[in-house]
């Protein structure tokens, strides 16, 4: 019963997270679609892309999430659990996670790739999934080294 | 204020001559309304068919937006409305997104 407690909690936090990341993209997805029709059609886009929904703030709140999460995952790598119940120091396991993320990462690295050459995806589209993932992972894994399933 | 007589619009021209007067007489008062009512139609069908409110309140914040897009660019509704949609889109999109149910 606990254990499923602590796990509801995790997940409720990663989807905060995510949730907060997605947000600005999805607020910079309108107004980015706004500012491109308005200009095609000569309206004043200063009165709707200024203030509260700023295109620099919703920029400024995502365009870090790409560096945030590899400086995150970097972290995790060099990272070493000391366990009070078992009373051992596990660092190498960080080793295998380190190998475990480049594995997982090197697909979406090819497509994220795709998206931004082919379909001419935005950078910070890409930067936020990219980050996300990244984020994702680490969760993922660091779920698997805690519960050791 | 001076309002524009209604003998002075060509309808033959097609309903969005009689549209476009009725909406510089009422200074966009119908637009406005019709978009409330996209919005509240959207919210109140999409919530009775799935239950589901914060589900209901992102689809009908987008729905309302891309028409807002449209009265926008076409002129019948100020810049300072089609803010209050953005604004409603990101909030559902918000609400939806810290929705953990």
């Amino acid at each position: 019963m606990g254990g499923e407690n602590n796990k509801m909690g995790d997940d409720t936090f990663k989807n905060t997270l995510f949730g907060f990341i997605l947000i600005s993209l999805f607020g910079m997805l309108l107004l980015g679609a706004v500012l491109e029709v308005g200009e095609e059609y000569s309206m004043d886009t200063s009165e709707i892309s200024g203030g509260v929904l700023s295109l620099d703030k919703f920029n400024e709140s995502i365009s870090s999430v790409e560096s945030n999460a590899k400086d995150l995952n970097e972290r995790f790598e060099k990272g070493s659990i000391w366990s009070v119940v078992a009373g051992v120091v596990v660092e190498g396991i960080f080793g295998i996670a380190k190998d475990m993320i480049t594995m997982i990462l090197l697909p979406f690295d090819i497509l994220i790739d795709i998206m931004s050459n082919v379909f001419g995806v935005h950078a910070y589209v890409t930067s936020t999934l990219l980050g996300l993932i990244i984020m994702g992972i680490i969760f993922s894994i660091w779920s698997l080294l805690k519960i050791g399933r | 204020m001076v309002y524009l007589s209604p003998a002075s619009i060509n309808a033959s021209l097609g309903f969005g001559e009689v549209l476009t007067y009725v909406n510089t007489i009422t200074n966009s008062w119908i637009s406005n309304m019709f978009l409330l009512g996209i919005y509240v139609i959207i919210l109140m069908g999409f919530y009775k068919a799935k239950d589901d409110f914060s589900g209901a309140m992102a689809v009908a914040g987008y729905g309302t937006f891309v028409i807002s897009l449209f009265f926008w660019v076409g002129g019948f509704i100020s810049g300072w409305s089609f803010g209050i949609v953005i604004g409603l889109a990101i909030l559902g999109t918000a609400i939806l997104m810290m929705d953990h149910n």
